[in-house]
């Protein structure tokens, strides 16, 4: 099963229910909304995509059936904007 | 107390 994990270590700040990764390599600074803050919090350890699901479920209301879909979508993304790798 | 879900999302990425 793949893991996934931030690519290094980060600055992340939290305001207002926004979430602010400072990446230090590239010189960038990514916004997250709530629940894609809370799932990259999760991701400071390797997470896989039904683990990440499962703690989403257990925070959240009225999960959306095509989470699983969305979530992959999200670490997709993060993966290639450098801010996460393959877990090994 | 949960939260109501919304799609995890990436609101920006800028370089500075």
């Amino acid at each position: 099963m793949t893991q996934y994990v931030w690519r290094n270590q980060y600055e992340t700040v939290e305001l207002d229910g926004e979430w602010i990764i400072l990446n230090t390599d590239s010189f960038t600074v990514t916004k997250l909304n709530d629940l894609g803050g809370f799932c990259w919090t999760l991701l400071q350890s390797a997470q896989t995509l039904p683990a990440l699901l499962q703690a989403v479920h257990e925070q959240y209301e009225a999960v959306s059936p095509t989470a699983e879909q969305e979530l992959e979508s999200f670490v997709t993304d993060l993966m290639q904007r450098g801010l996460l790798k393959y877990a090994v | 107390i949960r939260k109501k879900y919304s799609s995890p999302q990436i609101l920006s990425h800028q370089p500075i």
